[in-house]
């Protein structure tokens, strides 16, 4: 028999039972709807999660601290080793390193007419300045040949300048904590890329000039402090937010190493830059700690063996990787119990499928004996009731998952999209504002229509190896 | 229970009634035993065909060693009362039911011993069937009905419907070719029932008590339409009935009784009596 004729005859029998039909179909419509729906929700969160921890480029970043943890290096701790171009040189000589790159936080207090704003310069090398691939909204990171003699080039997030707070106000503290412009404070007037502001890198004179130097308080004598020196600095560009919105680098300013050693050099002329080793006249000894290494692993699938490598050296060391691993696990665990949801109600709809296939052969007795008489192959009897039922599938599976994108659609179009962002939803599930709730993609597509078929199929295989078997002689003797 | 080795009469059964199996060790040596054909063109041969039910303890002899051969063309009626056998054997000829012992060869094959799926492939290459209740599937329409065969063999749907068009037209059926079953009048529907099983020109067609549930004018003209096909296309048909006057439309009647042929006559209203033509 063709099979051609197999597929009209199979449609054909269920056309002649509709409404039957339409049930059975109806089940596998909520069976896949669920699953779907279900499994897309889970998704969306994972891609939430995968966009908001960032590229994967920064899967391969391995962060080296010194024993003084995030709190800058100490040196004072013998175990420990640290960050200086030793740590550095052996590291980079590590299997799987692409590079390494130095941090060096360098702490100054900006300020211009009342406003103020202490941060620390993270000054990394140029390699992984490049290498982080940033927008610009506004001028642009100079190349290495523009840099100037005596001027730091500086790169600053899109909400640095908030961080600028007057001293005058009443309440000083306000907006310190970085400028969040949903409590819709008036931005201060300071834009450090449209003008210079000044800038003091001796902060320990700094804060001296402006408390007063504790213990010349106590000694009662108020020596003047000489006043620390200022420089004029400047942003040459404004780094842009990615399309979520936001990005890790908004409250931060940035900067070459090589440069900024310079500048370093020339602002504390041989003596000791802050929080480094010092001579014990107060002259630098040359070398430098670094605040933080960042290690790029040669591949996404190496970070973890090199993250223990380092550690193994002695270092601190840890990695999004990690951190992505246990939340992909976390997630994992809610899309299957999502999952776990929409497969009960297929499961229903596959016993559903069984069901109705089963009163297919009670009805059909007559009609399977007179087809094997007529000479219908018992395999041929086998598929057409095969057919019949992976089409149940096929067809509630192609309705389910029209209906899927449309519940899909309403989901990210009507739910969760209040003003405040991130709706009920989301607020829920943990998401954030203008994230999709539900995302359908081709895998789970095809996913879901090959496994309607598939469930149509396992449920008509019983009754289907039973309409194989019937006796014929039997059968056409059933009235 | 009944099949505990030491209870009597099952030893009985096998010591007495060899199982198919044994009969059908040595298929390709059949014909070398076979005592020789009374008939030489004979397209059905018969030899010592047992059908033995157990029913509890006893035994009961469907058919009781029947032996016969059948020519290419003839048209034959198993006629009998009821409960005598005469079902039975048309089942076996037609490999619906197997023997407990015994031959069949069809066209010098023997059928006894097939596998089911053997039997369905021999049916569909060399049987047509009418049946009683006509059998056919309600939800298509004659043409349908009558090319549902030519389906099973994988013909090209063009074909079979030409196929099917013109054997309806041959029936008279040409008004009713769209119409479903329940549309037409019992012997339009065992017209169609025939026209089913011409259409794929099978060696043979059998027919079980084709005219059982007809009023008896509409069995006497279904009776002359499969006179008039056997002899015409040359069509082997073996015919079964419990009614004495339908059987005398046979070339030959056997009369079966107790699972035993107890005799075999010319047709009264044979095609050879009616028009004195010698078939």
């Amino acid at each position: 028999m063709r099979f051609t004729d197999q597929i009209k005859m199979a449609l054909s029998s269920l056309w002649r039972r509709k409404l039957r039909s339409g049930l059975t179909i109806l089940g596998v419509v909520i069976g896949t709807v669920a699953i779907v729906v279900m499994l897309s929700i889970g998704i969306a969160q994972q891609q939430f999660m995968e966009e908001a921890i960032g590229s994967s480029r920064e899967l391969q970043d391995i962060r080296v601290y010194g024993s003084g943890g995030f709190f800058g290096p100490s040196g004072q701790n013998d175990k420990s080793k640290k960050l200086d171009d030793k740590a550095l040189a052996e590291i980079s000589a590590l299997p799987h390193v692409e590079y390494v790159s130095p941090l060096l936080r360098i702490d100054v207090a900006f300020f211009l007419g009342p406003y103020e704003n202490v941060q620390s310069i993270e000054a990394y090398s140029r390699e992984y300045l490049d290498d982080l691939s940033w927008e610009f909204e506004e001028g642009s990171f100079p190349s290495p040949d523009e840099y100037q003699e005596g001027k730091l080039p500086l790169a600053i997030g899109k909400q640095f300048n908030y961080q600028f707070y007057n001293t005058k106000s009443r309440d000083p503290m306000r907006g310190f904590w970085g400028g969040d412009p949903d409590q819709e404070q008036p931005p201060p007037d300071v834009n450090m890329y449209e003008t210079p502001v000044f800038a003091i890198f001796d902060t320990q004179a700094y804060w001296e000039g402006k408390f007063g130097n504790q213990s010349s308080d106590e000694g009662g004598s108020s020596q003047p402090v000489k006043a620390p020196k200022k420089f004029l600095v400047q942003a040459d560009a404004i780094i842009a937010p990615g399309k979520l919105g936001y990005s890790e680098y908004d409250y931060g300013i940035y900067t070459d190493i090589e440069p900024a050693k310079e500048f370093l050099n020339m602002v504390f002329k041989g003596k000791a830059w802050p929080n480094q080793p010092q001579t014990k006249s107060g002259r630098s000894t040359g070398q430098i700690i670094y605040s933080q290494l960042v290690v790029k692993s040669d591949s996404i699938d190496e970070t973890m063996n090199l993250t223990k490598s380092i550690q193994d050296l002695g270092y601190q060391a840890n990695s999004n990787a990690e951190y992505i691993q246990q939340m992909q696990e976390s997630y994992s665990r809610t899309q299957t119990m999502l999952g776990g949801i929409g497969g009960i109600s297929l499961l229903v709809a596959t016993i559903g499928i069984a069901n109705t296939m089963m009163m297919a052969i009670y009805e059909r007795t007559k009609e399977i004996g007179v087809f094997k008489v007529l000479g219908c192959n018992l395999k041929t009897i086998r598929n057409l009731f095969l057919l019949e039922s992976g089409m149940i599938g096929l067809i509630g599976g192609v309705i389910g998952l029209g209906l899927s994108y449309g519940a899909s659609y309403l989901l990210n179009h009507f739910v969760g999209q209040g003003e405040d962002g991130g709706g009920m939803l989301m607020g829920m599930m943990g998401g954030g504002p203008g994230q999709a709730n539900s995302i359908i993609p081709a895998w789970l597509a095809l996913m879901a229509l090959a496994f309607s078929i598939l469930i149509g199929m396992v449920a008509g295989l019983l009754p289907a190896l039973r309409a194989m078997r019937l006796s014929p002689l039997e059968a056409i003797r059933t009235e | 229970m009944s099949s505990h080795p030491t209870q009597p009469a099952d030893a009985a059964v096998s010591k007495s009634v060899p199982k198919p199996q044994q009969a059908d060790a040595s298929p390709r040596s059949i014909n070398a035993t076979l005592p020789k054909s009374e008939l030489p063109d004979a397209i059905i041969s018969v030899r010592d065909l047992y059908k033995i039910y157990r029913v509890g303890d006893s035994r009961v002899h469907a058919l009781d060693g029947v032996s016969f051969d059948i020519r290419k063309g003839e048209f034959c009626v198993i006629v009998g009362t009821s409960g005598s056998g005469k079902s039975t054997l048309l089942n076996m000829l037609a490999g619906l039911e197997p023997p407990s012992k015994g031959l069949i060869l069809i066209n010098r094959k023997n059928i006894v011993g097939l596998t089911e799926d053997e039997l369905v492939d021999f049916r569909r290459e060399h049987v047509g069937f009418v049946f009683q209740s006509f059998n056919l599937v309600k939800s298509m329409t004659a043409l349908e009905n009558v090319a549902l065969p030519l389906v099973f063999r994988g013909e090209p749907k063009a074909l079979r419907m030409k196929k099917a068009a013109v054997l309806l037209h041959m029936l008279g059926l040409a008004k009713h070719m769209y119409h479903r079953p329940s549309e037409m009048s019992g012997g339009q529907q065992q017209r169609v029932g025939i026209a089913r099983a011409l259409v794929v020109n099978p060696n043979i067609i059998f027919a079980d008590e084709p005219t059982g549930n007809l009023d008896s004018h509409t069995s006497t003209e279904t009776m002359d339409l499969i006179q008039e096909i056997s002899k015409k296309h040359q069509q082997t048909i073996i015919m079964v009935t419990h009614d004495d006057k339908l059987a005398e439309y046979g070339d030959r009647i056997f009369r079966i009784s107790d699972g035993k042929i107890i005799s075999v006559e010319k047709g009264k209203m044979s095609y050879e009596a009616r028009t004195g033509q010698h078939a």
